[in-house]
């Protein structure tokens, strides 16, 4: 065979096996004529070219003409057989449903980009000292950060909010809030709907109450009217001037991790003569924007000498501070990551049984039709062609069982979202989308082609037709091994899977019967928050508090009460400082409730 | 029942067998010599259209013998059944009628 018959035999491949088998030797002479006819160099480039495009053009509709067959065929064999095509179409279902449930999850919350634009240069700063676990920072040191620094484009800190919107005559509501300083929006790089951003002038204490709401308070709150937008609202008795609305699209992700539903957004306001601004009162959280090209580890070191030289100036305030730069994604999907690949893992397991299972039923299936595929194989259809029959049979079930299990999929997912942990953040953004679509559609093909494999070679590999009756692949030594390496595969991906799920439930039951080192029997927990002027100063939210207690303790069955900023193991630890009753504060200056 | 249309292709592989039996190489070049290379089935159109036709009992195949043009030992020859006769006439009186049809509507109409 010369050079050019080989190139023509390599361009064949592109054809289906079938056609080969029946016309490549035919094929091969008619195109050596050709050549031999078409004298000069010209012709014969001629000829070769309008060969290749001839091939080429002529592939996709032989193999879309073999699959149309192929399919038919399917669905005939699979018709015939409604029980073990149901019980095959369930098992598949649940394996590929809870695979495209889990990645829809993982496709959500881990892989789709956060919501705003370069998002891997927006990281959380916080403030480390020894003996401590990283967290907030203090207003004091946040203005020495920001001013200080030389690897962040823009850096904006903030705090927790509640708001209660009341006094337009509708019901009063509370509203979970955020205040931030005025570059907050530009440092995330997003920008109101409707309306102006906040301005520097504003971040002020005696003119910060501008206040920007989410898409869904306007529609909710304000009928979606535009005519609100720079008018006075109420907001904790205080008025207010509304500045704007936040996209519909944007699910502000920083804010809302920290304070889940943050829905209205207005200025921290602080000023560092404040009593909430003191060294010490660290309360704050801190995002900035990494400048273009400057690594964390650089901007961390940076924002670590800065700490330094506040540690050096106020000894008694900082013991050796050191700043953590937490890439948003790390920050707020590392905790989960991990627990999500997991979960996934599981699943993948789940689908591997399935998998298992369906190779199993495709196997006992097939000794029903050992006889029919020894017949088409002597009737000369070639192996190839029988595989890739019998591949489409199991592909088209296990399509039929991806489509059961999006539906399935579709409805776990709603659950999820629905009542999914509260510790997986954008789990509300989780849907069943084209990307998820696509995965499920690959692992369906993934999961026909995987158990239909082996089955369908140990069909077609016997070679003799005298064997027909005699000697039964799907009943001989070789079946019995090859399904005794499947129910071995089945049992270990259980036990698997059964130890794990049984050690989680173990370690739950433990976690229950730890002693939190008190009595919890009989203890009821409420949690409220003051707001208004007249709970702008201590003294007010003091008398507050000493007569609700006193109120509570008179109710009958009540044996004690007792109120506190945290409770105890909400892992959340109070940094706002200490003030001491009848003692003047560090930092006495304005104040201002609200 | 009446042949569906056939394709350009297809009928041209009748015609080319119309009077008599010949293998796959000889078709091809029978029909670029009729059409005056117009029509140049190269190899895998060729024998797609032959798979299709054998398929549908217009034409039928046996093994012949050895042509010196084309170096095989062994050559399938095909031929026109009765049905892939009526097939091409029935194709040949379509084309026909569309072209009168066709002309009848181009023909410049006198003022």
């Amino acid at each position: 065979m010369n050079l050019a018959d080989r190139l023509f035999r390599a361009l064949m491949r592109v054809l289906p096996a079938e056609f080969r088998h029946d016309y490549e030797r035919e094929m091969a002479a008619t195109f050596r004529a050709e050549r031999r006819e078409a004298e000069g160099s010209v012709n014969l480039t001629r000829v070769w070219m309008a060969t290749v495009a001839d091939v080429f053009r002529t592939a996709p509709r032989e193999h879309l003409d073999i699959l149309r067959r192929d399919l038919v065929y399917a669905f005939r064999m699979l018709a015939r057989r409604p029980a073990l095509t149901v019980t095959a179409t369930l098992t598949l279902a649940l394996g590929i449903g809870a695979n495209t449930a889990i990645f829809s999850v993982v496709d959500g919350v881990l892989l789709a980009p956060l919501p705003y634009p370069d998002a891997d240069r927006l990281a959380l700063v916080e403030e480390d000292e020894p003996d401590d676990e990283p967290g907030t920072t203090g207003y004091f040191s946040f203005n020495a950060l920001r001013a200080e620094n030389t690897s962040f484009d823009s850096m904006s800190a903030f705090s927790g909010w509640s708001a209660i919107l009341a006094g337009d005559g509708k019901d009063a509501e509370r509203v979970v809030g955020a205040r931030v300083t005025w570059e907050f929006f530009r440092t995330l790089g997003v920008r109101p709907a409707i309306g102006r951003d906040f301005e520097q002038a504003e971040d002020h204490p005696a003119r910060r109450r501008v206040a920007f709401v989410s898409d869904a308070l306007w529609r909710r709150r304000f009928g979606a009217d535009a005519n609100v937008i720079g008018k006075p609202v109420t907001i904790n008795q205080v008025t207010y001037t509304l500045a704007g609305v936040m996209p519909a699209s944007l699910t502000e992700l920083v804010t809302t991790r920290r304070f889940p539903d943050t829905e209205i957004w207005t200025l921290l306001g602080y000023a560092e003569e404040l009593p909430q601004a003191c060294r010490s009162c660290r309360h704050i959280f801190v995002v900035g924007r990494i400048k273009n090209g400057v690594s964390v580890a650089h901007a961390e070191a940076d924002l670590t000498r800065v700490d330094q030289l506040l540690s050096t100036r106020f000894p008694s305030d900082y013991a050796q501070p050191r700043a953590v730069v937490t890439p948003i994604r790390d920050y707020f999907l590392g905790p989960v990551k991990s627990v999500l690949y997991l979960l996934w893992g599981a699943v993948g397991l789940l689908l591997l049984m399935a998998c298992a299972n369906m190779a199993n039923l495709q196997l006992i299936r097939a000794s029903e039709r050992e006889e029919e595929i020894a017949i088409r194989r002597a009737l000369g259809v070639s192996p190839v062609r029988m595989l890739r029959q019998l591949l489409t049979e199991a592909v088209v079930l296990a399509a039929l069982g991806g489509i059961a299990g999006g539906v399935l999929a579709w409805w776990a997912t709603s659950l999820l979202t629905a009542y999914g942990p509260d510790a997986i953040p954008r789990l509300d953004e989780v849907g069943v989308n084209g990307r998820v679509l696509l995965y499920a559609l690959a692992v369906s093909i993934a999961t026909g082609v995987l158990f239909g494999m082996a089955p369908a070679r140990m069909l077609i590999g016997r070679r003799d037709v005298a064997g027909v009756a005699s000697r039964r692949m799907t009943s001989g030594p070789g079946a019995w091994r090859y399904r005794a390496a499947l129910i071995t595969v089945n049992v270990a991906l259980s036990a698997t899977l059964l130890v794990g799920s049984g050690l989680l439930v173990r370690s739950f039951m433990r976690l229950l019967t730890v002693e939190a080192g008190f009595d919890a029997n009989d203890v009821l927990t409420m949690q409220m928050s003051l707001s208004g002027q007249a709970y702008a100063e201590v003294p007010g939210i003091t008398r507050f508090y000493d007569a609700f207690s006193a109120r509570l303790r008179g109710l009958p069955g009540v044996v004690g009460v007792s109120a506190a900023t945290q409770l105890p193991l909400t892992n959340n630890r109070d940094r706002s400082g200490i003030t001491i009753e009848g003692r003047p504060l560090a930092n006495p200056g304005i104040t201002g409730g609200g | 029942l009446p042949h569906p249309p056939l394709t350009s292709a297809e009928f041209q592989v009748l015609v080319a067998l119309a009077d008599g039996e010949k293998h796959g190489y000889a078709i091809g070049k029978e029909v670029a010599q009729r059409t005056d290379g117009q029509v140049q089935l190269r190899a895998a159109t060729l024998y797609t259209v032959i798979k299709r036709l054998l398929e549908a009992g217009l034409i039928d195949e046996k093994i012949g013998r050895p042509d010196p043009a084309v170096d095989d030992e062994r050559r399938r020859y095909y031929r026109l059944t009765t049905r892939g006769r009526k097939a091409a006439e029935a194709e040949a009186d379509r084309l026909e009628e569309t072209a009168r049809q066709a002309r009848t509507k181009l023909r410049p109409r006198k003022a």
